[in-house]
């Protein structure tokens, strides 16, 4: 039995530990950061009144060392080791025959299969103590075949009268296919198949697509989203799409490429539905990209609802960071000292307690007066919302370049050019004074010019770029729609006369 | 002889244990004339008889000795457990009740932070009240967040000690909201809750009952929102709130939470019977935050012209009005006082609430708006009902916002809802009123360890004083509120008439 289990073990450990290294890197990332757990009393005691709270706590208690991806998958993997390991023992104590011991597997793969889904661990702990009380029921109430034989055999050895029946003893095992076969080849595309099934989890796969693009935004690793998330990418996953256009705006691009990845009204610039964590958690990015760090804590608010425990890792840390840069150090002491009351936040929190001691020394002084800008304000409904809270945003930070890049862009997607070019001629010289006009808003502008013919005396725009329009009118103008788009592929004129019903 | 060596030994022993466990040296090198920065500040305070311990600690220094004295005279010391002064909550009674009428002195030594080799600070007072207090501080905890929710109760905790236990929690109703407790007089015998969720209603506890009525579907169908319990039983008056949110992009203020229509109505909680006059349910006037006056024969409430919120909000000014009830025949009177007109007096008023000995109003002022909690401006205001003037309750009140409120059975305590501590999560103070006005300084609701006040996550949220602990039957409150089992009990419809 150990000689098999170590053999099993040697295949079960690599195998599924690098398949959760590989497969699914961020959505263990993402278990800790949805997940909470604290030495205050106040946890423990306002969380065991929660219903499945004995392993949701334990779950949460395991869940805050999944804040490293090695150790998480090394968790993973040892649920998956006990499972195997109860099998093993169960069918030795059953069957004892060596070249069925495969069938431990069997369970093993259907828990990988299974474990992609689990938000927590409530669930892989239902599976572990599931397989250790069969294990413990097989211990003590199945008798073993060898039982009755060995006690045969010690009987008849006493009494020096051996008759009939022989002890059975197992013959050394010969190393031929049909032992590599069960010991080996099997087990391994029994696992395989679970890795398989799990690895071709559509909710499982988009979550793990949807998790690393939020973390690469966390890093602030525009590039590597906009290499992720191409142009054909972006039409076809609406997430994705949201993700490349916050990189758009983060690396000043939006202007000169959003309607490359298929922008066709401002919803797609954020989530209108923000009643679900992957979207709160997108608006929170893009607030934060916008600088309103209240309507960051509001979200986050929103968003420690989905939490199962009422408020999670991700959300404590986010409003830390944010009532640092708000230079609120009273609240930023209050969150930096919770997460100090956990285990894995030692590193995390050093450089803060240092940004909050220097935050002490040099108080911000508080706002004294509300501000006259709401977000998200009753009555305000429908594709008119983001615009809204744009116009509204901008008064109070007339210098705000994202703010303003995202309303015009949104002002061009619904083709509102009058608008646009209003809000361009009140705010453009303030942002974009000395730097070259985005193609967008070149576009825009000569459309503009139709309204206001004195446009181009403040913001002239390249003869090149007017050169284009001529053709591009030219070939609109002789029915050549295609040849028009092909003309000025990357042009807001392609998307507004040749993508949209307008 | 044996035993007397052991005694010894055993005395040698302990105090060989005690030495080592005194993390300070038993001399200080300083002593100043300031007060001891302690938290919570207790320097000066009010306090009942039946209070818990008042632990303390000062920020950053791990080391503290609390003597406690009387006229010079020792009578308490405590160490410090881990930066904590910890007072054994049994000798803590014995010295309070030993002393009732009259105050202890504080002298704090302090051996870290500023002062490693030890100070002595300026010793405090706290004076101890004659005047009884309710036993119990019923209050929800909630996040102060906005919309959203996971986990959230009405809990109930023992002011004798530090015993905080569920009076009932969302784990009834599927994670719903439970809100706006109200007790009939601070009896744990009869209160009444809000539960939304699937299967929600408005909880009823009365003699040993507990009954749900759907407000929303009864009589004038008008949703209950801010309940007031007569004093005298069987009449609750609510305010029937269409509430909403806004969210401030910066600023000294995250959110405006408003209604855009609020009605008065009453419920006769034996008949069933809805009472919405119409005087008070147009849409014009906005009429919120109803109070009873102790004798039950007047209903306070606030009330504002109309306007379009949240635009306008800075122009909604909530007086307050009063109008006679008569209880037999479940009307209201014609005449309509003002107690309190924002033309003249200017702000907005909220929380209406009246001592039970009928001597004192007490509200919450704010600049403008309905909802003081968001509002940091808005303080304490205490009106003598005799001659209507103002008794000046500036202790209580600071530079965050002082919220919801209410009195003791005796009239002599408030605890108020404040959020001086961080400006975004409301703690509970304790304040005394003498009989004739004079309020004293506020303490915040003790704690084992005082940093409790800061680690909770949650907000306290409608502290009302109890007079005893209420009991719900869980099982029943699963059976009213489980949105897959629950259930309007059939007797319950047939007496409230609901169909």
């Amino acid at each position: 039995m150990k000689k098999i289990l170590l053999i099993q073990s040697g295949l079960l450990l690599p195998v599924v530990f690098i398949f959760w290294m590989v497969t699914y890197p961020e959505t263990l990332q993402w278990m800790e950061e949805y997940s909470f757990f604290s030495t205050l009393p106040d946890f423990t005691h306002l969380q065991v009144r929660l219903p499945g709270d004995a392993l949701r706590y334990l779950g949460a208690f395991v869940l805050q060392f999944y804040r490293w991806t090695w150790v998480a998958a090394a968790i993973q993997t040892l649920f998956a080791w006990i499972v195997m390991a109860c099998t093993s023992y169960i069918l030795w104590r059953l069957v004892r025959v060596s070249k069925l011991m495969w069938l431990a597997f069997i369970p093993v793969a259907v828990l990988l299969s299974q474990q992609c889904t689990y938000r927590d661990l409530e669930s892989s702990f239902v599976w572990i103590i599931a397989a250790a009380l069969a294990a413990l029921a097989a211990k003590y109430f199945v008798r073993r075949p060898m039982d009755f034989f060995e006690k045969y055999a010690d009987d008849n050895a006493a009494k020096n009268e051996p008759k009939g029946r022989k002890v059975v003893t197992e013959p050394k095992k010969k190393l031929n296919f049909k032992t590599i076969l069960c010991y080996v080849i099997l087990p391994l595309v029994i696992m395989g198949a679970g890795c398989y099934a799990s690895a071709n989890d559509m909710d499982c796969s988009f979550r793990e697509r949807v998790h690393r693009l939020e973390h690469l935004a966390e890093e602030q690793k525009w590039a590597e989203i906009l290499d992720i998330v191409t142009p054909e990418v972006a039409l076809t996953d609406a997430v994705s799409k949201r993700y490349a256009i916050l990189a758009l705006l983060e690396t000043d691009m939006l202007a000169n490429r959003a309607f490359e990845y298929g922008v066709t009204t401002p919803d797609d610039f954020y989530f209108m539905d923000r009643n679900e964590f992957v979207g709160i958690y997108f608006n929170a990015l893009l607030y934060k990209a916008l600088g309103v760090d209240d309507e960051v804590i509001h979200l986050m608010y929103l968003l420690n609802e989905h939490s199962r425990l009422g408020f999670s890792f991700r959300t404590l840390r986010i409003m830390a960071d944010a009532y640092l840069r708000k230079g609120d150090h009273i609240l930023a002491e209050k969150y930096l000292t919770i997460l100090s009351h956990t285990t894995c936040h030692g590193s995390w929190l050093k450089p803060r307690w240092e940004q909050l001691s220097a935050l002490k020394a040099n108080p911000v002084p508080r706002p004294t007066e509300p501000s006259d800008v709401a977000i998200g304000a009753h009555g305000l409904q429908g594709e008119a919302q983001l615009l809204g809270e744009m116009y509204r945003l901008l008064d109070a930070y007339p210098s705000n370049k994202k703010i303003l890049d995202v309303l015009l862009c949104g002002l061009l997607a619904v083709c509102d050019v009058e608008s646009f070019g209003k809000y361009f001629d009140k705010f453009g010289p303030v942002a974009y004074a000395g730097q070259k006009m985005p193609v967008y808003y070149e576009d825009g502008l000569i459309l503009y010019s139709y309204i206001d013919k004195t446009i181009y005396e403040r913001f002239p725009v390249r003869q090149s770029r007017l050169n284009d329009f001529v053709k591009f009118s030219q070939y609109m103008n002789s029915g050549q729609k295609a040849n028009a788009r092909r003309s000025a592929p990357n042009s807001y004129w392609a998307y507004m006369y040749c993508s949209t019903p307008y | 002889m044996n035993l007397k060596y052991v005694r010894k030994a055993l005395l040698m022993l302990s105090s060989a244990v005690l030495v080592a466990c005194s993390s300070h040296p038993e001399q200080v090198k300083d002593s100043v004339a300031e007060l001891p920065p302690i938290f919570p500040d207790y320097a000066g305070v009010t306090i009942p008889t039946n209070i818990a311990p008042l632990n303390f600690m000062i920020e950053g220094v791990p080391s503290l000795e609390a003597v406690f004295m009387r006229d010079g005279k020792e009578l308490l010391t405590v160490d410090s457990r881990k930066g904590v002064v910890d007072i054994p909550i049994s000798k803590w009674h014995d010295m309070i009740k030993a002393n009732e009428g009259g105050s202890i002195q504080v002298k704090v030594r302090a051996w870290g932070g500023e002062y490693p080799e030890g100070v002595e600070y300026a010793p405090f007072d706290i004076h101890i009240s004659t005047d009884e207090i309710d036993g119990w501080v019923a209050y929800r905890l909630i996040e102060p967040g906005y919309e959203g929710w996971l986990q959230m109760g009405i809990y109930q905790r023992e002011l004798a000690s530090f015993n905080e236990e569920v009076l009932v929690d969302n784990s009834v109703n599927n994670m719903g909201c439970v809100n706006c407790h109200s007790f009939c007089s601070h009896s744990p015998q009869t209160m009444m809750f809000h539960s939304r969720s699937d299967n929600g209603g408005t909880v009823f506890w009365q003699d040993g009952q507990l009954e749900k009525i759907n407000l929303a579907a009864v009589g004038p169908k008008k949703q209950g929102t801010y309940p007031r319990w007569n004093p005298k039983g069987r009449y609750v008056a609510y305010s029937s709130n269409l509430t909403f949110q806004s969210f401030y992009a910066e600023g000294s203020r995250e959110n405006e939470t408003y209604d855009t229509a609020s009605d008065l109505i009453i419920l006769d909680t034996e008949s069933g019977k809805v009472l919405a006059d119409e005087r008070f349910n147009e849409s014009t006037r906005w009429e919120t935050y109803p109070e009873w006056s102790p004798d039950g024969e007047y209903i306070y409430f606030c009330s504002a012209n109309g306007v379009q919120m949240p635009n306008d909000r800075r122009n909604l000014h909530y007086d307050l009005l009063r109008v006679k009830f008569d209880r037999e025949t479940m009307t209201l009177g014609e005449q309509v006082d003002t107690v309190y007109n924002t033309r003249i007096e200017g702000g907005s008023v909220g929380y209406p609430r009246i001592s039970p000995d009928g001597q004192y109003l007490m509200y919450a002022r704010l600049a403008y708006g309905t909802f003081p909690v968001w509002h940091e401006e808005s303080d304490m205001e205490m009106v003598r009902l005799a001659d209507g003037q103002k008794v000046d309750v500036s202790a209580i009140n600071s530079d965050d916002s002082e919220s919801y409120h209410s009195w003791s059975s005796t009239s002599r305590w408030k605890v108020v809802a404040s959020r001086r501590l961080d400006s975004r999560y409301a703690r509970v103070y304790i304040a005394h009123i003498s009989e004739d006005g004079v309020c004293g300084k506020p303490f915040l609701l003790p704690q084992r360890n005082p940093l409790h006040n800061m680690w909770r996550l949650k907000s306290y949220n409608i502290p009302e004083f109890v007079t005893g602990k209420v009991s719900l039957p869980k099982e029943r409150l699963m059976e009213l509120l489980d949105a897959g089992t629950g259930r309007d009990s059939e007797d319950s419809k047939a007496q409230r008439g609901v169909n």
